[in-house]
């Protein structure tokens, strides 16, 4: 059983998604990533250094730091909610709970770079086969 | 015929050189792994004299770069001396990327998914299949036309274009197999207006890579993002899925290497914004052409009898293509956001909504 360190979206459960998905094969075989990704869940903003086939420092940074991070991944509290809902349920996120479904149907983009580079926006779609196995690893925490 | 035995070597024969032991520029080099399971990548061997990328490579032959030079005067090909020409800092970590995440169109996509679906639906998306196979097509030959012009002094950008050639040839074979998977095969030929722009573009490698990566990548980028949501098939969106990371990888070349010519030579931002006129004008008027619009709308409607639906979240791609390709742009250094055509200014003037 989780303790409350350890829920969604503390640093302790992402700390926790990410030892499980370094020693995933299903996440390394997708190959090496380069990408600084904020997950911003209400006023909760957890950065996350997908550094190669690691995931390190993964901290708790304000609104303002999150100018420095390549993507930020935002959506409504509610849909983050269901999103893990689903996740819990599958396994997996099934069709419309995908990272990148959510990103094409919801009214706005769940995906962002506040300094608007397009270069650094573009990493959510880059890597998105790895960050999507990151999220489905969600269902060996909840 | 029996063979007779060698001549016992001679004193001379015997004689070694031996004088190209010392021919080394950088003797002595060790480079080292990345840590975090990168492995010994081509960014981290540009150690020592090797680290050192001239802004020109002064010599026009196939020299390696920190190789200990031979007169062997120059030879045809290798026309793009400059680094602003051709270079991007991320060259070396996109090649490594692209080998990193490789997969097959053979056996990552679930072929078998691709159940009967509606004829007017398979037709839709074997037109879609074949215009993206002809486009892969074209990128492929362009991109490989240019190697031989590009210097090999900047070998991180040859080895990188190398691998978006695989790219583009995986494009090709993901939307062939597509095609032929489900008794639909190849449909009708694009204008190709773009295409022979693009196979034009022999002024410059950034003019190039403008049209090639900056204005088809942006367009392709968002017909694979809508296909990776509306495909019809679990495996039309997944094949798109992973084409669209290879899509988006091209781009990144093209954003950093046209940032990186800018802030070498600031007078390009506007010889290339004239460029760019002519490509807005030529991809404008291929736009024109209803097919691919009509086949992605009856794809996103889930038929002809909702092709309205569909056609209004084909609007909405539209909207997003011009965002991403102004956005690309601005990235680089180029702003086109008041320059381009009316009718890409109306698309994003306008508040464009899909309709599910």
């Amino acid at each position: 059983m989780a303790s409350n360190l350890e829920r969604f979206p503390s640093v302790e459960w992402f700390q926790k998604l990410a030892d499980i998905t370094v020693e995933d094969e299903n996440y390394r075989r997708y190959g090496r990533l380069n990408a600084l990704i904020a997950f911003k869940y209400g006023k909760t903003n957890i950065s996350c250094n997908f550094d190669v086939l690691d995931i390190n420092n993964i901290h708790q940074i304000n609104d303002d730091e999150l100018r420095d991070v390549d993507v930020v991944v935002e959506m409504p509290t509610n849909i983050w909610d269901e999103m893990l809902e689903n996740i819990s349920e599958n396994g997996h996120a099934t069709g419309e709970w995908t990272l990148n479904t959510l990103d094409l149907r919801l009214e706005e983009e769940i995906h962002k770079n506040l300094m608007e580079d397009g270069f650094k926006a573009d990493l959510f779609f880059r890597y998105n086969p790895s960050l999507q196995v990151f999220i489905d690893n969600a269902s060996k925490l909840i | 015929m029996v063979q007779q035995p060698d001549a016992i070597p001679t004193e001379e024969t015997q004689t070694n050189d031996l004088s190209w032991m010392d021919k080394t520029l950088g003797w002595g080099t060790r480079a080292r792994p990345e840590l975090n399971g990168g492995g010994l990548t081509i960014d981290a061997i540009n150690i020592g004299v090797y680290a050192d990328i001239p802004d020109r490579i002064h010599y026009r032959n196939r020299r390696p770069r920190g190789a200990w030079p031979v007169d062997v005067g120059n030879i045809g090909g290798y026309y793009l001396q400059d680094k602003y020409e051709q270079w991007a800092d991320v060259a070396g970590l996109l090649y490594e990327e692209t080998i990193s995440r490789r997969w097959s169109t053979a056996t990552e996509i679930p072929w078998e998914s691709i159940n009967e679906i509606p004829e007017d639906i398979e037709l839709a998306i074997c037109q879609v299949a074949t215009e993206l196979c002809q486009q892969a097509s074209v990128e492929s030959e362009v991109i490989s036309g240019w190697l031989q012009n590009l210097s090999p002094g900047y070998h991180e950008v040859k080895i990188y274009l190398s691998t978006a050639i695989f790219d583009s040839a995986r494009m090709f074979d993901g939307y062939r197999k597509r095609a032929m998977v489900n008794g639909g095969g190849m449909l009708f030929e694009s204008p190709g207006k773009l295409n022979r722009l693009i196979y034009e573009s022999y002024a410059g490698w950034s003019e190039t890579v403008l049209a090639q990566y900056i204005m088809r990548g942006s367009f392709q980028k968002n017909i694979l993002r809508y296909l990776s949501v509306y495909g019809p098939t679990e495996a039309d969106r997944i094949l798109a899925w992973r084409i669209l990371s290879d899509r988006t990888r091209s781009i990144a070349y093209a954003v950093d290497h046209i940032r990186f010519a800018i802030s070498q030579v600031p007078a390009l931002r506007e010889t290339l914004g004239e460029w760019l006129t002519r490509v807005e004008l030529v991809q404008l008027d291929e736009t024109r052409d209803h097919v691919l619009w009509e086949a992605l709308a009856v794809i996103f409607g889930r038929g002809v009898r909702n092709i309205d639906s569909g056609m209004s979240i084909v609007e909405k791609l539209k909207k997003d293509w011009i965002h991403d390709y102004l956005q690309y742009l601005k990235t680089a250094g180029i702003d086109r956001t008041n320059k381009i055509p009316n009718p890409m200014q109306e698309l994003i003037a306008e508040d464009v909504g899909a309709s599910e």
